[in-house]
């Protein structure tokens, strides 16, 4: 399996984009965690999840998430998902994030816009 | 991957009285298999015709337990059987495996409802078991000493089997007796009304009572070996063994007056010969009482607990005005307040404990007694020492965290404020949202305080100072009250709240609290998302009431 058919990370000024691919789940995160870990700046601190493209998330990849908002607010920052649909948003909401610590934003550039006002402010 | 260890046998059936039926097996389970079985599940529930939503819960379902099959068991499993049925609304799947039984998943299991909220305690691992008992009606694990295969069964069902109206399952009762014939007859007598687990001895009993807890035990009293007394000594010792219902057989009607057996503290005591009547009104009206001390317990522990967790205030702290509001909803997590003050000053911390449900309100529970116990040096020092700064008290709680697996395991959110005699604030947030300034002549703002969530490495909390005028207010809550007013994907503050403020920034503390209380509670009703513990304060400074 190709890592970078399941995940990329583009950062930008404001945020780090995480763009997600398929199968978010047990058999995925194994190897997605440690790549991740290596590949994602260390100061990262508003971190956006590109929801778009995943089919299926299961508890292995809402503990992948959980590890990614830790690190989001271990350098003072902010997580957004952005554009979940389907099953993935059905899996969120179930697991229930407090939404003191992430924002769901409808579309990518809902997220976008919210930390560029956030800067803006 | 592993290899399939048998051909999927996919019989499905379209008449509407046959149950659609698909059956896979496959070998040592691994990660790499899930996406096909999930694949040929859902291939399946479509051809079935279960909606998309249905599909993608049982998908889920058989990912979790396939992944716990992968990762857990000390002996891993050789062999496992996935059979899903469809039949109308009544979906039902079973996966049997050959692993080590888990020990703790029967107990998650009965306890279903408030296994999510582990969930939501954001510890990295631990969700698939909330998820999977949270998405179905019915969801039931039967290690392999008690099932009838000799196999671990873990079974989920939906909606009312066709053929037969859906019923609450009978209540399990161990009927424990050496004699056969007085085994099979009473088995008889009961098995319409229970769900029986014979048993010839107290040491099957016993084996029985790791793998199931009966709702109800009957045995008879003499036994060779180990007898009725002794069982009944031998479960209490257990956990939970001692609030399970005892009831004794014996063909010696003197047992009844008997000191020693009455000490052990059994249901009742039938004699031998036992009509019918008598065996299946006696079990149920100790089943019934038993139910209803469990119930008046419950309903007590959750009254205590919010009595103690509701958060409190002094309405008044020297210039200082307070005010109050909470929501305490059921599903929510935890607020809730420590306070201490003296002549010069009062110092405050909100808290809020994530997670939905008894388990979270239990975790908050706990979490404000650890706190209480924590902070109470440095809150209330001994006299002529000042109490501890805000950001003091985050730092002390933020090693305790991080020190502690258990607390690590959980989500907090604090923050610490201290309100001085002279118009000073000092406020300090771990991971809180940021109070609201809402002075009496400018618009509202957000006060630029933040800090990480306790527990997390190099967290350092800087103290924001702020001097107050007669007549301002800072506002402080929690997210549940934020969440109300704001938009999918809003940031913080949300507009509509801002907006609101502009027009409460001449009224009181007691006042303007009513105010937003009643905006929030309107908003509050058109929220799709799931009610959570709500809490406001409002600390107004110099008598801003005298001055309307």
């Amino acid at each position: 399996m190709n890592i970078n058919n399941i995940f990329e990370i583009q950062p930008a000024q404001d945020y780090t984009l995480i763009r997600f691919y398929g199968f978010i789940d047990a058999s995925t995160v194994q190897q997605i965690r440690p790549v991740l870990q290596r590949q994602l700046p260390e100061h990262s601190a508003n971190l956006i999840i590109d929801m778009r493209e995943v089919g299926f998330l299961d508890s292995h990849g809402v503990g992948l998430f959980v590890s990614l908002l830790k690190q989001a607010h271990r350098n003072k920052g902010h997580m957004a998902f952005a554009a979940a649909k389907g099953q993935p948003s059905s899996v969120l909401q179930m697991v229930g994030f407090n939404g003191g610590l992430v924002s769901y934003c409808p579309t990518l550039s809902d997220a976008y816009a919210l930390f560029v006002k956030n800067r803006a402010v | 991957m592993s290899a399939p260890i048998a051909t999927p046998d996919r019989a499905l059936k379209t008449h509407a009285q046959t149950p659609a039926r698909w059956q896979k097996t496959i070998g040592s389970p691994a990660y790499a298999d899930l996406p096909p079985l999930r694949a040929e599940m859902r291939r399946f529930l479509d051809l079935a015709g279960s909606p998309a939503a249905t599909s993608d819960r049982y998908c889920l379902s058989l990912c979790e337990i396939i992944s716990n099959l992968v990762k857990h068991p000390r002996q891993k499993a050789q062999a496992v059987a996935i059979t899903c049925t469809a039949a109308g609304a009544h979906l039902r799947l079973d996966v049997a495996d050959d692993s080590t039984p888990f020990a703790s998943f029967d107990a998650i299991c009965k306890s279903a409802p408030a296994r999510l909220q582990a969930a939501g305690t954001l510890a990295e691992s631990g969700y698939g078991l909330g998820c999977i008992v949270a998405q179905h009606a019915r969801v039931c694990y039967t290690p392999a000493a008690a099932s009838v295969d000799g196999r671990n069964h873990f079974t989920l069902e939906d909606g009312a089997p066709a053929a037969a109206p859906q019923s609450a399952p009978k209540p399990l009762v161990f009927l424990v007796d050496d004699n056969p014939a007085d085994l099979k007859m009473h088995h008889r007598m009961l098995s319409g009304f229970y769900d029986v687990v014979p048993l010839g001895d107290a040491m099957a009993a016993m084996a029985m009572f790791d793998a199931r807890r009966p709702d109800l035990i009957i045995s008879d009293l003499h036994m060779p070996g180990t007898d009725g007394a002794a069982l009944r000594r031998r479960i209490s010792a257990l956990p939970d063994g001692d609030t399970v219902p005892f009831i004794f057989l014996s063909a010696a009607a003197e047992g009844m007056n008997d000191a020693n057996l009455l000490r052990l503290g059994i249901d009742d005591y039938i004699v031998k010969p036992a009509t019918s009547q008598a065996l299946q009104r006696t079990a149920e009206r100790v089943l019934r009482r038993r139910e209803q001390v469990h119930r008046a317990l419950e309903s007590r522990f959750h009254r205590d607990v919010q009595k103690y967790l509701h958060p409190h205030l002094p309405p008044q702290a020297g210039r200082w005005r307070i005010a109050l509001k909470n929501r305490m909803a059921d599903a929510g997590g935890g607020d809730f307040t420590l306070h201490s003050g003296n002549e010069d000053s009062l110092s405050v911390i909100l808290a809020d404990v994530m997670g939905h449900g008894t388990e979270a309100k239990f975790f908050a529970y706990a979490y404000a007694g650890y706190l209480r116990s924590l902070f109470r040096g440095a809150l209330a020092p001994e006299r002529g020492l000042a109490p501890a700064a805000p950001h003091t008290l985050l730092t002390m709680l933020s090693a305790a965290v991080a020190a502690d697996d258990f607390l690590d395991a959980s989500l907090l959110t604090c923050q610490s404020f201290r309100l001085a005699q002279d118009g000073t604030i000092t406020i300090a947030s771990a991971g809180h949202p940021p109070p609201l300034l809402l002075p009496r002549r400018a618009l509202p703002s957000v006060l630029p305080v933040a800090g990480a969530l306790p527990g997390l490495a190099g967290a350092d909390y800087q103290p924001l100072h702020l001097q107050l005028a007669a007549g301002d207010k800072i506002i402080f809550a929690t997210d549940g009250f934020f969440d109300a007013f704001s938009a999918e994907g809003e940031a913080h503050p949300p507009a509509a709240l801002m907006q609101m403020l502009d027009t409460c920034a001449p009224m009181g503390a007691e006042d303007c609290s009513h105010e937003i209380w009643q905006r929030f509670e309107f908003c509050a009703q058109t929220q799709t998302r799931p009610p959570d513990d709500a809490t406001l304060i409002i600390a107004a400074y110099g008598g801003s009431d005298e001055h309307q």
